[in-house]
């Protein structure tokens, strides 16, 4: 099969509603400015510069609306801060779309029946996190699991009463290890686990 | 599993970051003076007459409202674009001559009738199904909730057998691709424990 049916990068909705937002924005304003400047001069020939104050404008002061902008120069402050801006909010949204981003899925691996052409299996990252951290809470001496995974490695930081916690630490270790070797992943994610001290 | 615009997303992102980052870098370099050694007219202490002067053209307002309406129909059908879809498959026509009569069947009715199957699974607590494709050539998108101490191994095995053993029978063709997503269905009473991705 050409295209995989699990999505396995993420789709950038947030930085895509964002840019919708922000290029909606400035369509309104623009069409705003617009339709002002239209509606003040009387004519469909106005021009959008002087007279875009607003409504009820009536000359065409060079020091309101868009006519402010020829007070200014090149160099001043605001032109300088506003290119900045620009131009950095333009590289964040470029490499957004560029880079790949992080995987949200590790591949699985199965046997394929007769009556399937293709089988695709995953496991989310979060439930990645979600199987150590239960695995990590049958260990005996553990009090709480935070875990955090992403498609190769995961976190696992457990608290616990007991002052000398290596030994728990390990079967912690193993536990989570053990559980992930139980699963035929394509490529079995990494397990780092940290001990923290919990008052009891 | 369901779809998004994944590629509409990044295609926007990439033209509209493009342009952002051109315009930012324009200004910048007019503002720093480094414009002047290629464009005179480009100073760094002139004012910004050149570039606004083209708004003082005479129906610069109405070509400002074209655009304003041409970039707003855009923004507000990339917006449209992402609510994530199921697009589940037109109805399946079943029969084998459309003379002798018409078969069709829902592809919700199938995907609930899976998903249904996939729920009395020993270790799985919730399913959702989409089907996708056609009749003679179906496609099966899988999401399981299964149980945190569940063997996920013999989980999809039994997927990948019986349940899509079924509905592949109940559709009388080999499913042409089936993808299934094992997550972990969140239990109550471990309050002490957090996941973070």
């Amino acid at each position: 099969m050409s295209s995989r049916l699990l999505r396995k990068r993420p789709s950038r909705i947030g930085p895509a509603v964002v840019v919708a937002l922000l290029v909606l924005l400035v369509a309104v304003g623009l069409g705003w400015f617009a339709v002002a400047a239209i509606v003040t001069s009387g004519t469909v020939d106005a021009p959008l510069f002087g007279t875009a104050a607003g409504y009820g404008a009536t000359s065409a002061d060079p020091s309101s609306g868009l006519g402010g902008l020829s007070a200014l120069h090149w160099s001043s402050g605001v032109v300088i801060g506003t290119g900045l801006i620009v131009a950095l909010l333009g590289l964040i949204a470029l490499l957004l779309g560029v880079s790949p981003g992080a995987r949200r899925i590790t591949g699985v691996k199965a046997n394929t029946p007769d009556h399937i052409g293709d089988l695709e299996v995953a496991v989310p990252t979060s439930s990645l996190s979600q199987i150590a951290a239960a695995a990590a809470d049958e260990v005996d001496g553990v009090s709480g699991v935070k875990a955090s995974s992403n498609a190769t490695s995961t976190i696992v930081t457990f608290s616990t009463p007991i002052r000398d916690h290596e030994p728990i630490r390990a079967e912690v270790e193993a536990a989570v290890r053990q559980r992930f070797d139980a699963i035929s992943f394509d490529r079995a994610p990494t397990v780092k686990v940290q001990a923290r001290r919990s008052q009891s | 599993m369901r779809r998004t615009a994944a590629a509409a997303n990044r295609t926007g992102l990439i033209i509209v970051g493009l342009i952002a980052l051109l315009l930012g870098l324009a200004v910048l370099a007019i503002g720093f003076g480094f414009a002047a050694a290629f464009l005179p007219s480009l100073q760094a202490d002139a004012s910004l007459d050149p570039a606004t002067a083209v708004l003082a053209l005479p129906y610069s307002a109405v070509i400002a409202l074209v655009v304003a309406v041409v970039l707003a129909v855009i923004a507000l059908r990339w917006l449209a674009v992402q609510v994530p879809r199921k697009d589940f498959a037109k109805p399946f026509r079943m029969q084998a001559d459309a003379r002798t009569g018409l078969t069709t069947m829902n592809a919700e009715v199938i995907a609930e009738a899976v998903a249904d199957d996939l729920e009395s699974t020993d270790g799985v607590v919730d399913a959702q199904v989409i089907l996708r494709g056609t009749a003679r050539s179906p496609e099966l998108l899988v999401h399981i909730d299964a149980d945190e101490r569940a063997d996920i191994d013999a989980l999809i095995a039994e997927v990948a057998d019986r349940v899509a053993g079924n509905a592949s029978l109940a559709l009388g063709a080999p499913l042409r691709a089936v993808a299934v997503e094992v997550g972990i269905a969140r239990t109550r009473s471990r309050r002490q424990r957090t996941v973070s991705v």
